[in-house]
């Protein structure tokens, strides 16, 4: 199979929702236009209710917590809103962005909750409520798989993530990344052999 | 082994079918046979990408979605009033140097009995110099300098936190307020005009009648079911209940404001507090495990206020008992995640002082490293992990506190590391059925990576 073949086939396996798309495309070209941030709070609204459960989903399976996902989404959400009205949007599409913002915003919960370790007492309640539902041993190893991928450079985390998570194409991957689908294809090949070699303590 | 580098790949791509040929996947199925090694990667490998994805099945709780919508609509529309106020308390300031400039420049040219003076019956304006603070700006320029020309109608949040609508109330006094209401036919236009009824009751006690705003208020609810309104109209005659003393009926009343408005954020931040009061009148006929167990939820649900509140009564009522000591703890527990990091040693370090041997004191002795860990001071909480290995019995928690204690002799520097790594050793060597030993094999894993690094940095 050429490096084509293998890029056609590879398609996105999660299509987003319609309005969601719409909603993504219009506030682009507001953001394009330099609307007033005003003007466009309905639809920003709209498309935070239509998108934040699937980041909140991710968010929380990295971090366990639910009030941590939570923070995370809404710093991605805000920062977006920035992009969009103050500064100009620089990526390349607003889910994705969002994506590897949220995933970013996690991992750095991750990594700060890795080096202050929290002090659990057996029957005293523990703060910061929802905690996760999970066995607390399954909880760590994700956690553990999560700080690997955090270990990757920028663009092969940005890769991974974007093919692995969200399904998403090569192409549609090097639209995101800003390169050529062969280097977005490269990127994930790079991650998945650090992260597999990493896994079985090649390294 | 060789057969690992050639088939590293084809294992990294195996579970991804999309990105392998058949031909590929064929080859690795037939050395997977053979080979043990390889097989075990490809375990491990597919193990992993599972707790990666594993995430789909999730479902975030109806909670948690609307606090996450609300908080953002909250920061956003935060953000865009400070825009707005900064800018409105920069063009003031230029407005009364620019009307100076204008004034001048007419007081030159124009009639000399005016010249140099202001008109008696105008406010003097006084010109800035640059680099000269802008001049204050009252709230209410502000007010009317924000919302002149937004178009509440078409926007869905211009309710929540906006200034309300000037309706001339004054020159309408003489019409009944119950005439005004049926004369409306608009229900933001009557929201407006209650809203400024109220406002005057409140600036006025004597002469404002809030009974007939909450009468009119309902009404608005009963005339326009499920407009953005009738919720706001809810809200309005919570305020009328504050203004009539009412204290616990406008928070009822509030409270099915947010349920209206599906907003568990609001609900939960208006229910904080409460429990302050409720423990200022707690009876004597609670029982313990009753206080307990609110006072365990309070602090479950991050309300610290309230649950101070009931740790006090705890402490006094059960003075020490056990339930005073859970009291104290619990109090402590508050202070750190409030991060009132002195106050939490304090109370950690009574609990160990006067009841050293008690299970409170493990369990300070378990916390109190954490509070130090925050302020810096590691070499006092590597001091009171090793106190806590030593006063347990309990072998689990003497390999937590081996383990905590070589995380807080890494965090202190390189030079530690080794003592770090002794500590990690003997909970590896001397516990080998700690619950924590995962945790500790990874922090091993973890320094002799990072010491490698070091090493190789320095000498190539």
């Amino acid at each position: 199979m050429t490096q084509e073949e293998r890029q056609t086939k590879s398609s996105d396996h999660q299509a987003a929702n319609p309005l969601e798309k719409v909603l993504e495309e219009s506030l682009l070209t507001a953001s394009k236009q330099k609307a007033k941030a005003r003007d466009w709070e309905p639809q920003f609204s709209r498309y935070v209710e239509l998108k934040q459960e699937r980041l909140l989903r991710l968010a929380y399976h990295i971090t366990g917590c639910w009030h941590a996902a939570s923070d995370a989404v809404q710093d991605s959400f805000i920062a977006l809103h920035k992009q969009l009205f103050r500064r100009g949007f620089e990526g390349g599409s607003i889910g994705g962005w969002l994506t590897v913002v949220t995933t970013n915003n996690a991992l750095a919960y991750l990594r700060k909750q890795s080096i202050r370790e929290a002090s659990p007492i057996e029957d005293v309640p523990e703060p910061a409520a929802p905690v996760s539902d999970s066995p607390l041993e399954h909880r760590e190893a994700i956690a553990e798989a999560w700080l690997r991928i955090e270990q990757l450079p920028e663009q092969q985390r940005r890769a991974f993530v974007l093919r692995l998570y969200e399904g998403w194409s090569y192409d549609r991957i090097a639209a995101e990344l800003g390169t050529s689908a062969a280097t977005a294809q490269r990127y994930f090949y790079k991650a998945l052999d650090k992260l597999e070699r990493l896994k079985c303590n090649k390294l | 082994m060789a057969c690992s580098e050639e088939y590293s790949r084809l294992i990294s791509l195996y579970p991804l079918s999309e990105d392998q040929t058949p031909e590929e996947r064929a080859k690795l199925e037939a050395h997977i046979q053979e080979c043990a090694e390889c097989r075990a990667d490809l375990e491990k490998w597919r193990e992993f990408l599972n707790l990666i994805c594993s995430a789909k099945g999730v479902k975030a709780p109806q909670g948690v979605l609307d606090c996450t919508h609300a908080n953002i609509t909250a920061a956003i529309r935060r953000r865009a009033a400070m825009k707005r106020l900064l800018r409105v308390a920069c063009f003031v300031p230029a407005i009364a140097a620019a009307a100076v400039t204008i004034a001048a420049y007419f007081g030159a040219f124009g009639d000399s009995a005016s010249k140099g003076t202001a008109a008696p019956d105008q406010p003097a304006i006084v010109a800035e110099k640059p680099g000269e603070q802008p001049a204050k700006v009252e709230e209410s320029q502000l007010e009317t300098a924000v919302t002149p020309d937004h178009d509440k109608a078409t926007d869905p949040f211009a309710s929540v936190g906006q200034p309300e609508a000037d309706v001339p109330v004054v020159a309408e006094r003489e019409l009944s307020l119950e005439d005004k209401f049926a004369q409306i036919d608009d229900p933001a236009k009557v929201l407006a005009l209650l809203k400024a009824e109220l406002k005057a009751a409140e600036a006025d006690p004597q002469g404002g009648d809030p009974e007939g705003i909450i009468a009119l208020a309902e009404r608005l609810g009963e005339r326009w079911p499920g407009s953005p309104e009738s919720v706001d109209a809810i809200k309005l005659i919570s305020r009328c209940h504050t203004q009539m003393g009412e204290l616990d009926k406008a928070r009822e009343v509030f409270l099915s404001y947010a349920d209206a408005l599906g907003k568990a954020a609001t609900k939960r931040g208006l229910a904080r507090g409460l429990g302050e009061e409720k423990a200022a009148t707690l009876g004597e006929e609670s029982t313990v495990d009753a206080v307990r167990e609110e006072t365990s939820r309070l602090f479950r649900e991050t309300d610290y206020t309230s649950a101070l509140a009931f740790c006090d009564v705890m402490r006094t009522r059960w003075s020490g008992k056990e339930a005073g000591f859970f009291g104290q703890f619990l109090t402590a527990r508050c202070y750190g995640d409030t991060r009132q990091y002195d106050d939490a040693e304090q109370e950690y370090r009574q609990i160990i002082a006067e009841h050293p041997t008690s299970e409170w004191a493990t369990r300070a002795r378990r916390s109190l490293p954490v509070i130090l860990a925050n302020r810096g001071r590691m070499p006092e909480a590597v001091l009171v992990c090793q106190q806590w290995a030593d006063m347990t019995d309990d072998r689990q928690a003497q390999a937590t506190a081996y383990y905590f204690k070589g995380c807080y002799l890494m965090a202190m520097g390189e030079e530690h590391y080794p003592a770090a790594l002794q500590a990690w050793q003997w909970v590896v060597n001397e516990y080998p059925d700690a619950k924590c030993l995962r945790s500790v094999k990874g922090m091993i894993a973890k320094l002799n990576n990072k010491v490698t690094g070091h090493i190789g940095r320095h000498n190539p």
